[in-house]
């Protein structure tokens, strides 16, 4: 027999019958204002959360720091220089980007996580790879909790996507704190 | 993995009273960070008791939920495995990079390949593996096992992992700023990323509804090696599936703050599909974990989503250390885990507690922790797996004090004997006197007061 | 009310004015009492070995002598647990002391003054197996069954220590099978009370104090250990 049919055969006989209870309604009240608290728990999540009025702001701010290094970016702003060449190119090519933009697709509040699927990144390794990532999301896409952002998301069509919360980070070394492990140094989140 | 039984492997750290210190202080300041983290949601028991019955399900239903994602797995593009142990997951992982001329592979942390041995196995058959946790590589580095599954290096001082690197690396002797040290590790990961031929990856749930899997890290290193590496590898215990993608909400929930204290870590990526051109493996994994399902008493243990909870909570572990359990998994979950693999070997893990029960009461799947201790004591206790001095002195007590008369005798001639009492049942060196004084033997027993007095 | 006495084995050999202050605690709140004086064991120290399969005589007779009692009463936590999880089950009511007198009896005023600052040690089995208290894992309302019965008692400072319900390393066999842990949990504990400062650590289990007492004894520290019941009933009666 094969290690699968075996398996299987296993575990039939552990099967029960029971009910999936759905899942309760779970307290939001404490949260307060979503995007207060989004904003909140990303400044303690060692990110900085720029409010901006227009995409044009976005462009400014990322021109001016990052003036004269690699930027890619999947968002189109008017007056910014895009370039879509890159999402198609090998991935290993991406290794000296020090600034990546991308669009959320939504934000929670009780964790500062942002969602992300392909059609936002163009390249799966782009919000990782750069040394630094700014991500814009819409207030308004602000949810409270985990529970409300997976109703809201589509498990569908993408092939890949991931919630991100903050630059990288490792507390390895005796739990000593230390932001910019293997992906992003710095995270800017413009909220719009 | 070390040598010995907890006890004596426990006395290498509690030996070095200051590094004991350091270690219980350290690992202490995990679990504060978890108080403040669950403590932060007012409804934290219901999250835990909705984690607790959504992994009650699952083990109810495994069979089932197992092909639903193997077929929705399958559908969308990856390749699926079964593997029967470790030996099988060993060769099926090689089998693949073989396929694939693999000389060199990157792992984010895998408690599973771990506990497959799969690392010397590769490296055996002549393929390069680079650990990438950063934790991971230092106690790859130096040659060792990690100590805790969520922090694999936190029995280390940076000093020692300053002196790790500069072997390695060659980074300045004597610097062991952990900015710098973590600093040069990204440095010399990143180069093996951008030259790795294959990645593999751990699971920490998978979805049954939509054949994804979800890899949670906080340093990015998952993410950086599935997503510029051709192929890509991940692996996964049968237990880590949940039905719904919903239930990620009350998952993820709880994962990181129970582990780290965090409302979340810093990434938690969804794999469904494989990008253009690269090609995805899942393998699933058994290796004991059908037959420890046919246990009732012990079944729950599987619940377990690796948040390392109740290490940081356990009064044992912080002043044992990780290495005293000699196994993949230590601590409280490692203890009821264990014994299931193998009841002889690891017979004495079950002892290493007091049950004082904070392992169960942090538990974000809520597995009675500290009961299945009790319970597997009971089984080794049947087996025959206890020392033989103990066995003894119990069994002389149990007579004594299953026999009022022979009990009221051996309490007058017994109590400056002190053979009776439960800490002198393995009395031939007196261990109790090693740091206490004994209790005062000199008194009336209650009995006779009673009598007289009555 | 009748109540049958419970004297775990060690109090009965050790700590025998642990049994007196709860006898006389019980009586002064109107009990009638009945003691047994075939009464030995609960069997833990056998049990938590791996040696339940061997404790069925023992069971036997504690299943006699109490099974039919209207209320058991036992000055130990981790005794009245394992009667109770392990050998008379759920239909006897079991109760350990500090419970007893306030859910069922509903003490509301104490007599006695214990002039001193005590710390309280939260022993384990009592806390997270009875919940005596709630236990710092869990996130609930505060509550506690010894807390507000100190508080009843003159001149009284109540301390806790600074990891407020941390295992103190006793753990029946556990204190010889794993010296070295055992000991290094019941040294920290013991600095964690003389941080404080306390005069006196109490709990409602006198083998977690006997243990931290060796402790204490070996560093030739002024801190003394009482059980909770003499505290409760006054020193001089």
């Amino acid at each position: 027999m094969s290690s699968r049919a075996d398996i299987l055969e296993r575990l039939k006989s552990q099967t029960a019958n029971q009910e999936q209870v759905a899942l309760p309604k779970f307290d939001v009240e404490y949260i307060g204002d979503p995007v207060e608290k989004f904003k909140t728990t990303l400044g303690e999540l060692y990110t900085e959360v720029i409010e901006v009025n227009s995409l044009t702001e976005v462009a400014s701010f990322v021109a001016e720091k990052f003036e004269g290094k690699r930027i890619i970016s999947n968002v189109k702003i008017d007056g910014f220089p895009y370039s879509d060449i890159w999402q198609s190119e090998d991935p290993h090519s991406l290794e000296n980007v020090e600034f990546a933009l991308f669009e959320g697709t939504l934000g929670v509040a009780e964790n500062g996580a942002i969602w992300m699927a392909d059609e936002q990144m163009g390249q799966r390794v782009g919000p990782f790879i750069c040394q630094r990532l700014g991500i814009i999301v819409k207030k308004e896409s602000i949810v409270p909790l985990m529970q409300q952002a997976y109703e809201k998301l589509d498990s569908g069509a993408s092939g890949f996507g991931t919630f991100i919360s903050g630059p990288s980070k490792t507390a390895d070394i005796e739990q000593s704190l230390v932001v910019g492990a293997h992906g992003s140094r710095e995270l800017f989140v413009f909220l719009t | 993995m070390s040598e010995g039984k907890h006890a004596d492997l426990a006395e290498k750290l509690t030996n070095d009273t200051d590094r004991t210190d350091w270690h219980n202080k350290s690992i202490w300041g995990v679990r504060k960070k978890r108080d403040v983290a669950a403590f932060g949601i007012p409804d934290w028991e219901l999250l835990r008791e909705t984690g607790s019955n959504i992994k009650d399900y699952v083990l109810d239903n495994l069979h089932d939920l197992l092909i639903e994602f193997e077929q929705n797995a399958i559908k969308n593009g990856i390749q699926v495995h079964w593997a029967a142990d470790a030996q099988e997951h060993n060769a099926i992982v090689h089998g693949i990079l073989a396929k694939h001329n693999v000389k060199k592979i990157v792992k984010s942390k895998s408690m599973l390949t771990e506990e497959c041995g799969l690392n010397p196995h590769l490296e055996k058959n002549g393929i390069e593996v680079i650990d990438t946790d950063l934790g991971e590589r230092i106690i790859q580095l130096r040659e060792e096992h990690p100590s805790h599954i969520v922090m694999p290096a936190i029995h280390l001082k940076r000093e020692e992992i300053s002196d790790t690197f500069h072997e390695s690396w060659g980074t300045e002797k004597g610097n062991f700023d952990p900015k710098y040290l973590a600093g040069a590790a990204r440095e010399s990961l990143r180069q093996d990323f951008l030259t790795a031929d294959a990645a593999l990856t751990g699971v920490n749930f998978a979805i049954a509804e939509t054949g994804e899997y979800v890899v949670c890290t906080n340093e990015g290193n998952a993410d950086m090696g599935a997503h510029l590496a051709p192929v890509q590898i991940s692996c996964m215990g049968l237990e880590k599936i949940i039905p719904k993608r919903e239930h990620l909400s009350v998952m993820l929930r709880l994962l990181a703050r129970s582990s780290t204290g965090q409302p979340i870590t810093a990434y938690s990526s969804h794999f469904k599909k494989p990008r253009k051109g690269q090609e995805m493996h899942l393998v699933l994994v058994d290796n004991g974990r059908s037959r420890h399902i046919q246990l009732p008493k012990f079944k729950n243990g599987l619940k377990c989503i690796r948040c390392a909870a109740c290490m940081n909570t356990c009064p044992v572990y912080r002043r044992s250390g990780g290495h005293s359990y000699h196994v993949t998994v230590p601590g409280p979950i490692g203890s009821i885990l264990a014994p299931n693999t193998n009841l002889k070997e690891y017979s004495d893990l079950p002892f290493a507690s007091t049950l004082c029960g904070a392992c169960s009461n942090v538990c974000p799947v809520k597995i009675n922790i500290h009961e299945q201790l009790y319970e597997w004591r009971q089984v080794i206790g049947k087996a025959g797996h206890v020392e033989s001095s103990k066995k003894i002195g119990l069994k002389v007590m149990n007579f004594v004090l299953s026999n009022p008369k022979v009990y009221d005798i051996g309490g007058k001639i017994g109590k400056k004997a002190v053979s009776l009492l439960p800490y002198a049942v393995n009395n031939p060196l007196n261990p109790w006197y090693k740091s206490r004084e004994m209790p005062d033997m000199d008194t009336e027993s209650f009995k006779d007061w009673y009598k007289k007095n009555r | 009310m009748k109540v049958s006495l419970f004297v775990p084995c060690y109090i009965d050999q050790l700590y025998p004015k642990t049994g007196i202050a709860t006898l006389n605690l019980l009586e002064k709140f109107g009990c009638e009492v009945e003691f047994h004086q075939s009464q030995t064991c609960c069997g833990q120290p056998m049990a938590n070995s791996g040696f339940q399969h061997l404790t069925k005589k023992l069971d036997g007779l504690n299943q006699n002598l109490f099974g039919d009692a209207d209320y058991v009463v036992c000055p130990s936590g981790s005794c009245t647990l394992h009667l109770k999880e392990h050998v008379l089950g759920t239909q006897t009511k079991v109760y350990e002391l500090c419970e007893f007198l306030t859910d069922v009896l509903k003490v509301e005023n104490l007599t006695s003054n214990f002039p001193y600052k005590v710390g309280l040690h939260q022993s384990c089995h009592g806390l997270r197996g009875l919940e005596l208290a709630k236990s710092s894992e869990l996130v609930a309302e505060p509550f506690s069954k010894l807390e507000p019965l100190l508080k009843m008692v003159g001149g009284l400072e109540l301390s806790y220590p600074e990891k407020i319900d941390e295992c103190c390393g006793f753990g029946g066999t556990f204190c010889v099978s794993e010296e070295a842990v055992s000991a290094k949990m019941g040294q920290d504990k013991a600095a964690e009370f003389e941080a404080d400062e306390v005069d006196y650590i109490t709990s409602a289990d006198m083998s977690c104090l006997m243990h931290i007492d060796g402790i204490l004894k070996r560093k030739k520290s002024n801190i003394k250990v009482i059980h909770i019941a003499e505290i409760l009933n006054g020193l001089a009666s």
